[in-house]
């Protein structure tokens, strides 16, 4: 037998998903694929008739990053929200580099903000409104599959002091329905709070904090708000104060008493655009 | 592992979106993945790269996955494997053979005694497999699993097995005719 040998359109299939077809070969499979019925329907028998070898490894648990980054990449719908995930990430960062060069804007430390683990100062930073909006329209435009393209009713930008950890909370619609965070900065979150989670609270006009859910390490989420938390926001017109969002350090899944019981470690204000 | 139905249930459920069914997925079925990825590719670095998108992947993917055409634990480990082979293909040929690329695979896969807790269904499919691999001849056997297992190439089995290329090429193609050969049995 020689190197000339004829490859069969079976043997073809069988190569291609063993692997030892040439990459231009690969190339033309996969192009084939889709219109080739005969062709696609010998490549699934291999797949299904060598992939039990691949379970004769032993499992390994693989790092626990990998879930972080798969979810990272996957809990945006869609790729325009990706998308519109790294232009806002691009925007905080741009927004945190301003930021620092002025600080007297509105930020001041958070006299109890110091963290356990590391014995990093977190403190508040809340952004100058017109930049938060700006940041908030730029992911939400971004955003061209998606229903909504008008700027978000409430924003709040949440992050530590050194900015290596920030969350970009908005909500579409008042009465609020739902609210949309976006994280950066697990490797921070990690660092500091391994076995806790953060929880978010509204602190509402009448001074109780009512829990929104926890926050996400990274990537984008989406929280419902039931219609009971949605009328704590209250009214831009009967509101004497702006309102507040802040962040306790709780055991994992969140504080089991329905208040927060751990440090609190961030104070934001949550703006409300004027009009709508 | 989780059963097949339980498996393609949580990917049916991914694709509307699911996260947590994604998640349950991804719990039962990464650690097989990894094993595989790992022992292609060789470095956990690598493995872990490969693992993330083959999981980003199969988000995407899906709603395409048909039961029909194969046990859901078969479509994810095939996106696996596909995804490092890619990675070894893109970084070839700067990078040197692996040196402990070695007769270990030969060993694991003849071995029927320690493999991890599989449904029937899996477990069938897998003996016959490992039954026809045996009727193979040796050199098509190990040409076969040089290049599942580590994802080389006709040259580099070549080289490994100190054999000319049309050699190795006649022996990983007779070596599939037999084995299909065999399966249909």
């Amino acid at each position: 037998m020689n190197d000339n040998e004829q490859l069969t359109p079976e043997l073809r299939a069988a190569e291609y998903v063993l692997g030892t077809l040439p990459a231009d070969d690969c190339a033309r499979v996969e192009a084939e694929l889709p219109t080739d019925a005969a062709l696609a329907r010998e490549v699934a028998y291999w797949e299904q008739r060598l992939a039990p070898l691949g379970l004769l490894n032993t499992p390994v648990e693989p790092p626990a990053t990998v879930w972080q980054a798969v979810q990272a990449r996957t809990q945006a719908r869609n790729e325009a929200r990706n998308e519109a995930y790294n232009q806002a990430r691009t925007q905080i960062r741009n927004h945190n580099a301003t930021n620092q060069a002025s600080p007297n804007q509105t930020s001041q430390p958070h006299s109890t903000g110091r963290s356990s683990a590391a014995g990093v100062w977190v403190g508040l930073a809340i952004a100058a409104s017109m930049a938060l909006f700006a940041i908030a329209t730029v992911f939400f435009v971004g955003m061209r599959s998606e229903p909504v393209a008008a700027p978000p009713v409430y924003a709040s930008l949440i992050q530590n002091e050194a900015n290596t950890l920030a969350w970009l909370v908005t909500a579409d619609s008042a009465p609020v329905q739902s609210i949309r965070i976006v994280a950066m900065g697990a490797k921070t979150y990690d660092e500091n709070w391994p076995e806790r989670s953060l929880e978010l609270w509204l602190l509402a006009a009448d001074g109780q904090p009512v829990s929104l859910g926890l926050l996400p390490k990274e990537g984008v989420s989406e929280l419902p708000v039931s219609e009971a938390i949605a009328k704590k926001f209250g009214t831009k017109q009967a509101r004497q104060e702006p309102l507040k969002l802040a962040v306790s350090e709780e055991p994992i899944g969140g504080s089991p008493s329905g208040a927060p019981t751990g440090k609190v470690l961030f104070v934001a204000a949550l703006n409300q655009r004027s009009s709508n | 592992m989780a059963d097949p139905q339980q498996l393609a249930q949580w990917i049916a459920d991914t694709a509307q979106g699911d996260q947590r069914a994604f998640q349950q997925l991804y719990k039962a079925t990464a650690p097989h993945l990894y094993g595989l990825l790992l022992r292609i590719l060789k470095t956990e670095d690598k493995a872990a790269d490969a693992l993330q998108d083959a999981f980003v992947k199969i988000w995407q993917k899906a709603g395409t996955y048909a039961p029909e055409r194969g046990a859901p634990i078969t479509w994810l480990l095939s996106i696996a494997r596909y995804r490092a082979l890619d990675l070894l293909r893109r970084r070839r040929p700067e990078v040197a053979l692996p040196e402990d690329a070695d007769m270990e695979a030969l060993v694991l896969a003849d071995d029927n005694a320690n493999g991890p807790a599989l449904d029937n269904e899996t477990m069938q499919s897998l003996s016959a497999i490992q039954k026809c691999m045996k009727t193979l001849q040796t050199e098509q056997r190990q040409s076969l699993l040089f290049a599942y297992y580590d994802g080389m190439t006709h040259t580099e089995i070549s080289k490994k097995m100190d054999a000319p290329l049309g050699t190795v090429k006649s022996w990983v193609r007779r070596g599939l005719t037999r084995l299909r050969e065999c399966l249909a049995e």
